[in-house]
Order: C-alpha cells, then structure tokens, then sequence
C-alpha cells in the first residue's frame, strides 16, 4: 500500500479512537446525559398526567397518575436508572433536577391531567344520627 | 436472556413486548461475526488493497452491528445503550464509504484519487462533530428505555446515505457502459449488484420510514431495519462468487467453505428463536441437508481449483520452453547471417562471380527475415507478459510516427496501396520508450498493409482530451467479430490470415498490445466485419 492511503487511515484510527474514548468517559464514567423518567403522582398533591386512552379498549393503556422528572444522570441514585424507586424526589440542592406536574402548557396530546382532589373536613362527613340529635337538642332549647 | 445481564427488568419486559429477542440476536450476531472473520481472513491471506478495504466494510459493519444491538438492549443499562448508539452513525457512513472505495479499486484497478479520498473525508467530519459535541444523543427517555436523537443528524445521515447510494449507482453503470470486454461487465456487474443491494437493504428501511411520514403513514422502520442486515450475506455471497469465478483476491476453496459455514451459522442461528419442537426438528433438518449439500459443493470446487491450477502450471511450462527455444533459434539464424554477411562484405574468401553473390545475398536475405520473425514471436511474448523492459523519457509522438510511416511508406506503394499520413499540428509529448513505441507502430502500420489488398491507409494523429490518439485505417480484408477477441493475444490472428500473410506470426499485435498498455494506454481494432478494412487505435496518455 502506498503513503496516501495510510494518512487517511491512520488519522481516522486517531479521530474515532479519541471520540471512542470521549464519549465511553462521558457515558460510563461522568454520566453526563439527561435522564427523563415518569415518577408516582398523587392527585392530591398536584396536578398529575394521565394517558388519555380507555383500558378497556386498549390492552396496554395504563392510567396511572404520573409526574414528570427530568434530571441530570450523574446526579440520579442507582435505583432510579433501574426504574426502581419512582417516588423519589428532587433535592433543593440539585439545580439539574426538575419536577414537571401537568398544565395545559406541559402536556402532550395523548395525556390529559388530573383534578386536583383537595381533602377537607366538612359537616357533611359526621355520622347522620349525631347531625339529628344536634338538631333535636337545638329545636328543644327554642 | 441471564438474569445478571439485565439491570433494568423494566426495560426487558418492554423489549420483549415489542420484538421477538431472538430474531434480534439471530440478525446481528452471526452476520456480524461472519463478516468479521471474512475480513479479516481476506486481509490476512492477501494483503492488499482491496483485502484492506473488504475489512474496512466488514469491521465497520460488525462494529454497527454491536452498536445497533446494544441501542435495542437497554436493558443492559442506560450508559451502554448510549455509548453505543452514540458512535453508530460513524460505521453506517465508514461502510458506505468503504463500499464505493472497494467498487473503484475492483473496477478501476487503481487506487482511490487523494481528492475523493479526501471527499469522503469531510463527508464523516460532521457526525464526528455532533457526537463530540453531544448534538445527537444527549438525552435518555427511561419510559421507553431509548435515547432521543436530534432531528438534523438523522436527516443528514438518512440523505447522505440515499444521495451516496445514487452516487454508487450512477458509477457502475458508468462503468459498465465504458467497459471495453464483456468479461469486463460481468465483473462489473456482479460486484457492483452486490454492493448496491448491501447499501439498499440499509437506507430502505429508514428512508421508507421519511417518506411514510410525509405521506401521514405509520411505518415503524427500526424493526425493517433489522432484516435490513441481511444486507451482508447477500454481499458476501456476491464476493464469494468474484472470488471463485475471477480469483480476485487469490483466495481459491476458502470461498466457497466461507460461504457454506456462514450458511450453516445463519441457520444454527434460528435455534435462538424457533421454540416449538416442530420448528427445532424443521431446523435441524435443514442444518443437515445444507452441511450435506456444502460439503459436496466443497469437494467439487476444491477439484475444480486443482485442475485448473495444474494445467496453468503446464501452459506455464511450455511457455517457458517455446521462449528458450525461439532464444535459441534466433541466436543461431543470427549468427548464420553474421556468416553470410562477412561472405559478402569480404573479398578475400573468394567469393567472385556474381551467381555466387547473388546466392549469397539470398541467403543473408532469408535469415534476416528468419531472425526478424522470431523476434518478434520473442517481442511479442515478452510484451504480454509484462518481462520487456522500457526506458521511458519525454518524447515527442508525433515524430516517431512520422518516421515509423515514412519506413513504411515503399511497402505500401510497392503493393500498390494508398498510403496517406494526416498529422496534426502541435507536439505530442508523452512519457515513453522511443524504440519500443516505434516498433509498434511500425507493427500497426506493417499489419494494415499486409492485410490490404487493394485500396490504402490512411494514418492519422490528433490529440483527444488529455491523450493523443493514432489511427490507422484500411480498406484491406476486415475483422471478424469472432476474430477481434483473439487479435491483440500471444499468436491470435483472424481465421484465414495465414491466406493472406503466410509470414504472420500472429505476435505483432500483442507486441503491440503489450507496449501500449504498459505505457498506461490503449488498443482496439473495430471493423464492419469481412472486406470491409478495419480501423486500428491506439490511444496513450499525454505527459
């Protein structure tokens, strides 16, 4: 084989040796990449994301409310890359790590959210024959 | 799959919902092994060019493979599905770019110009630079388990590679359509069928997929993509066959046990994913038939090889004898001649009366042309087989034919023939041996006036784009087209030429082929077929 051929050749084993390398340290070493996962929602707290499709009529559809997280994978504890504990939550401390609830403005197409479900105590709640003797004793006193 | 390997069950339990696991192993593992160890057998038995470049296509294509597998194996985990799709644009446009290199080398049999060379280059720098600077991958979708990738890098690598394999497409036919043999455009052909079709089982799937989009189809092109790797086998089996039939890379029987062993894997390989016991014993049964089969291919290639290689050796042989005793010949007419010649030149042997003169100059006369004659049957076999040796300089073309037809020109008359010379203005500065080039020309012009009859020659040199291209043309006896396949070889010569020239050796024109070639040009003769004259042309490069 003459020069020209191995100029070439020999620049590229450097290039993709040196990219190789780069990316296998950004990867595995820095992890260096944003991870994006679907935690646990309760509807309660926030305005959840749910899949707007019928169980019924899809086999696959899952309306498990959701929360959005959007971090930076260096920073993500090992049993969140495994999918593991998806109650987790950020840190104050960690300015890589977002919560994203649903709003009009942050879902998709195929999501919907849900209602917030705000749980106060009310008269309504106490027992039917307590409501009657309080209105029994108030009738007496008049 | 082993439960140490998955890290992410989720993941897995997503795969295997989406795609059979088996089939993804059964398209990249053994296609990507076989083409690994194809390379680099190619590249350890031959090296040479283009068993270099076959490894370049085989390695960058098992190396997309694995990165291919691992983006589908998430399960693995996120950091090796990312790295591993991350450098996987680099394979796909290393292969493609490999794959014309291999196709020009074949065809051209020359290497590759700097300036394509550089091209293809420049063409990488951009995937080099979105990788590096993290533009394509950067994100890790772990609802899914797959990476998003950025919407330019995928258009610059789906055009790139639809544009490239027009590109390669519009070469071969190129090629074919200026291919001067038809043995020639076999060659070009097979090999170009073969890499087109390797190159097109890549770019269909995702291409199908862009146009599915602009047109509101759901096309899913990753699973197309995985029947798109049976791309390589059909290529290997393209290049086994340029090996056996054209011993491109000098590689004889491995060809074909190549081919039957990777046939034997890919059908081992089913065993990965056919789990009914009725498909296991369909399975088993074509393994054997096709072992059975392979191995009688095997044995009869293998005869085949031997057979031919035995009767080379004894072409070779006899070759060798025929030059040695034509050696030998000339040397002993030469020196009969050198006798004759001092009889002449030398009163003193006694030589007086002019009878005995004239029989002598006959017999000087007689064993000049014996010795011309095998000279040219040694020139001409010399010349074939790329033994004679040539001092090459600057010379002015245009000067020696005119003085090769100028020696020629009382021939010609002396049979009465036309004899017209048309040479262009200008010099014509080529890179050549003044004696050798002369010598063939005179052999082109000597071969037009013995076969003409009636009628003249016309000589003629002009310059054409960066060659200078000579013509001879006679209204002499024509060429067969059955004959025009033998001219210009070691004693070819047209079916009824000895009528006409009893002296023909039938080595003039490979003399003259011989010559012309080793100064990086051309020779051909094209004719309307009997008495219709022939025209001869010779075309070398200009310095």
């Amino acid at each position: 084989m003459k020069a020209g051929p191995k100029f070439f050749f020999w620049l590229l084993l450097i290039l993709i040796t040196l990219v190789s390398g780069y990316k296998f340290k950004q990867f595995f070493l820095d992890q260096d990449y944003t991870l994006l996962v679907n935690l646990d929602c309760n509807p309660s707290e926030a305005g959840c994301f749910i899949m707007d499709c019928s169980p019924e009529e899809d086999s696959e559809c899952d309306t498990t409310p959701y929360k959005k997280l959007e971090m930076w994978a260096g920073n993500a504890p090992n049993c969140l890359l495994q999918r593991e504990c998806l109650d987790f939550t950020c840190t104050s401390d960690d300015e890589t790590c977002f919560i994203t609830y649903c709003e009009d403005e942050t879902r998709e197409t195929w999501e919907v959210c849900s209602e917030l479900v705000i749980q106060e105590p009310n008269d309504s709640e106490q027992p039917e024959e307590e409501i009657s003797e309080i209105i029994q004793s108030s009738t007496s006193t008049q | 799959m082993p439960s140490f390997l998955i890290a992410v069950q989720y993941c897995y339990d997503y795969l295997v919902n989406q795609i059979s696991l088996g089939l993804l192993l059964y398209a990249h593992l053994p296609t990507a092994i076989t083409a690994l160890v194809f390379g680099i057998f190619i590249f350890l038995k031959t090296k040479k060019l283009n068993g270099a470049i076959l490894l370049g296509i085989c390695l960058s294509f098992a190396l997309w493979a694995l990165g291919n597998l691992l983006a589908w194996f998430g399960f693995l985990g996120s950091s090796l599905l990312m790295f591993g799709w991350s450098i996987l644009d680099i394979w796909s446009v290393l292969f493609f770019l490999f794959s014309y290199y291999f196709l020009y080398t074949f065809i051209k049999e020359k290497d590759l110009p700097f300036w394509q060379k550089a091209i293809g280059f420049i063409l990488l720098l951009p995937n080099l630079y979105w990788i590096i600077t993290s533009t394509n991958l950067n994100t890790y979708d772990l609802n899914i388990c797959e990476a998003y990738e950025s919407e330019t890098v995928l258009n610059y690598n789906i055009y790139f590679q639809v544009l490239f394999m027009c590109f390669v497409i519009g070469f071969v036919i190129k090629e074919f359509l200026f291919a001067k043999t038809i043995e020639n455009k076999r060659k070009i052909t097979m090999a170009g069928t073969g890499i087109v079709l390797f190159l097109f089982c890549f770019t269909s799937g995702i291409f199908a997929e862009r146009v599915a989009s602009l047109l509101d189809i759901v096309v899913y092109s990753y699973n197309v993509e995985i029947y798109a790797l049976f791309g390589m086998p059909i290529l290997l089996i393209f290049l086994g066959s340029l090996i056996v039939k054209y011993q491109i890379f000098d590689i004889k029987v491995f060809a074909s046990q190549g081919l039957i062993i990777a046939l034997i894997a890919l059908v081992a390989a089913q065993f990965a994913f056919v789990h009914d016991e009725g498909g296991m014993i369909l399975t088993a049964i074509t393994l054997a038939i096709v072992f059975w089969i392979g191995r009688a291919l095997i044995r009869s290639v293998r005869k085949e090889i031997e057979l031919r290689e035995h009767l080379e050796e004894a072409n070779k042989g006899q070759a060798n004898l025929i030059h040695i005793m034509n050696h030998q010949i000339k040397n002993y007419l030469a020196k009969s001649r050198n006798i004759f010649a001092e009889l002449m030149s030398d009163p003193s042997y006694g030589v007086e009366s002019e009878a005995g003169r004239s029989i002598i100059k006959s017999g000087f006369d007689s064993l000049t042309e014996g010795v011309g004659f095998v000279q040219q049957i040694l020139n001409g076999s010399s010349a074939e087989k790329g033994t004679l040796v040539y001092n090459k300089n600057p010379i002015d073309l245009r000067h020696v034919v005119a003085e090769a037809s100028t020696e020629l020109e009382t021939q010609a008359k002396e049979k009465g023939l036309s004899y017209e010379v048309s040479l262009e203005e200008g010099v014509f500065t080529v890179n050549g041996d003044k004696i050798h080039l002369k010598e063939a020309i005179k052999n082109l012009i000597d071969n037009s006036i013995k076969y003409t009859l009636k009628g003249g020659l016309v000589i003629s040199l002009k310059k054409q784009n960066s060659a200078v291209r000579l013509t001879v043309h006679d209204t002499g006896v024509g060429i067969l087209p059955e004959d025009k396949k033998r001219l210009f070889t070691k004693g070819g010569r047209g079916k009824d030429s000895l009528k006409i020239n009893v002296h023909s050796t039938g080595y003039g024109l490979s003399f003259v082929k011989g010559v012309t070639e080793a100064h990086g040009g051309k020779v051909w003769a094209e004719s309307e077929g009997k008495d219709k004259g022939a025209t001869f042309i010779l075309e070398l490069p200009l310095a």
